[in-house]
């Protein structure tokens, strides 16, 4: 199949996996939507040209993440998510295709915001701690690290039922 | 539960997350519609149109509109745009002396590596305002200034300098021995080379490390 660089052909070829980054921060359809709306909003507004489709997903789930912290730090979304915990109100899309978590995603998103991106990166994306280490700017061992209080919590949480 | 089952489960559920298709046509729609805008030049794209006219909120940031500045506005605000640059310009300058460089501004100029190297525009700005905020307090110490160092339990310390390709060796007929690594503590194995390096192997990993020997 031919490579588009449009942005439906890069959209196309990433929606889903920046949605996944999204919805890891924020644990909702509809945050997690608007959060890859704006993430490619960034490439129509500000045009790029990539080196390789590699290129171009490193940089879609760096500006996903960086644009999700960011959401995750505004007083008015947390405002927002204080209104919607007392009067929980899914949307009929999140009834149909976002059920409930299951059992491990729910484990996955109580995790600290910095262990989500490293798991996400080395369990789905399949990247090796050096690289992950480059994406981030940090040293490999503060990933290794991450990564290693990630698998221990996770295991917590599936093995000891540590869920809230 | 092992890594393998663990790294599987944590897979299996990431598959399960996906957009629904109406969403991703929604959201395409909108770009393409905010494309064909800045293509037409209608003026900058500050937020989203939204194309569904659903009402639901889409990622538009509010854009605030130029005020004409006029009369007697104009008399006041000139002189004080004039010395509120000059003040930034005075601040900027003793920020960027060289000789004054801290350990802590090698941190933001990791920041600026990353993002010169080919990271994302958007997320670099955000990087080089708050590079701090999203890189949590690693962000001081960029990447290649830090050498981590691996100790033996003889005592002899090597230093991690490339990731490690066996050609000639094979990694199962090598002698490993636990290790650690120094600062963390960090569990891993080490296996000498013939030539005086070893070779490094960091628990639930398959990345093999080469290390040369430290004082």
């Amino acid at each position: 199949m031919a490579r588009t660089n449009g942005i439906e052909g890069i959209y196309r070829r990433h929606v889903q996996t920046v949605y996944r980054v999204c919805y890891s921060y924020l644990g909702s359809a509809a945050d997690a939507e608007d959060a890859v709306q704006a993430t490619f909003m960034k490439l129509v507004e500000h045009p790029r040209s990539f080196e390789s489709e590699e290129h171009e997903k490193a940089w879609l789930i760096v500006a996903a993440k960086n644009h999700c912290l960011d959401v995750l730090r505004s007083a008015s979304y947390s405002r927002v998510v204080a209104l919607d915990e007392s009067v929980p109100e899914p949307s009929v899309e999140d009834e149909v295709f976002a059920d409930e978590p299951g059992e491990v995603m729910q484990a996955v998103l109580r995790l600290p915001e910095k262990y989500k991106y490293v798991v996400f990166l080395h369990y789905v994306e399949g990247r090796k701690t050096d690289e992950i280490a480059r994406m981030l700017g940090s040293p490999p061992s503060t990933v290794r690290n991450r990564l290693a209080d990630a698998r221990a919590l996770l295991r917590k949480e599936l093995e000891g039922g540590g869920g809230t | 539960m092992t890594d393998e089952e663990l790294e599987e489960r944590v897979r299996e559920a990431y598959a399960d997350v996906r957009m629904s298709p109406e969403a991703e046509d929604r959201i395409l729609a909108n770009l393409l519609a905010a494309e064909a805008d800045s293509v037409k030049g209608t003026g900058c794209l500050t937020g989203l149109s939204d194309v569904d006219g659903d009402g639901k909120k889409h990622a538009g940031n509010p854009v605030k509109q130029p005020v004409p500045l006029t009369g007697r506005r104009w008399r006041w605000v000139a002189p004080a745009s004039i010395a509120a640059v000059l003040l930034v310009g005075v601040i900027v300058g003793t920020q960027i002396i060289p000789a004054d460089r801290s350990p802590k501004d090698s941190g933001t100029d990791g920041g600026i590596v990353l993002i010169t190297s080919g990271e994302p525009e958007g997320a670099a700005e955000e990087n080089d305002v708050a590079s701090d905020r999203l890189m949590e307090a690693d962000s001081a110490a960029p990447a290649e200034a830090r050498a981590e160092i691996v100790m033996l339990d003889d005592g002899s310390r090597f230093a991690i300098v490339d990731l490690y390709v066996p050609d000639e060796v094979d990694p199962g007929e090598l002698d490993w021995k636990p290790a650690h690594l120094e600062g963390t503590g960090d569990a891993c194995e080490a296996a000498l080379l013939e030539d005086g390096t070893c070779v490094v192997l960091f628990e639930g990993e398959g990345d093999l490390f080469l290390a040369v020997p430290q004082p």
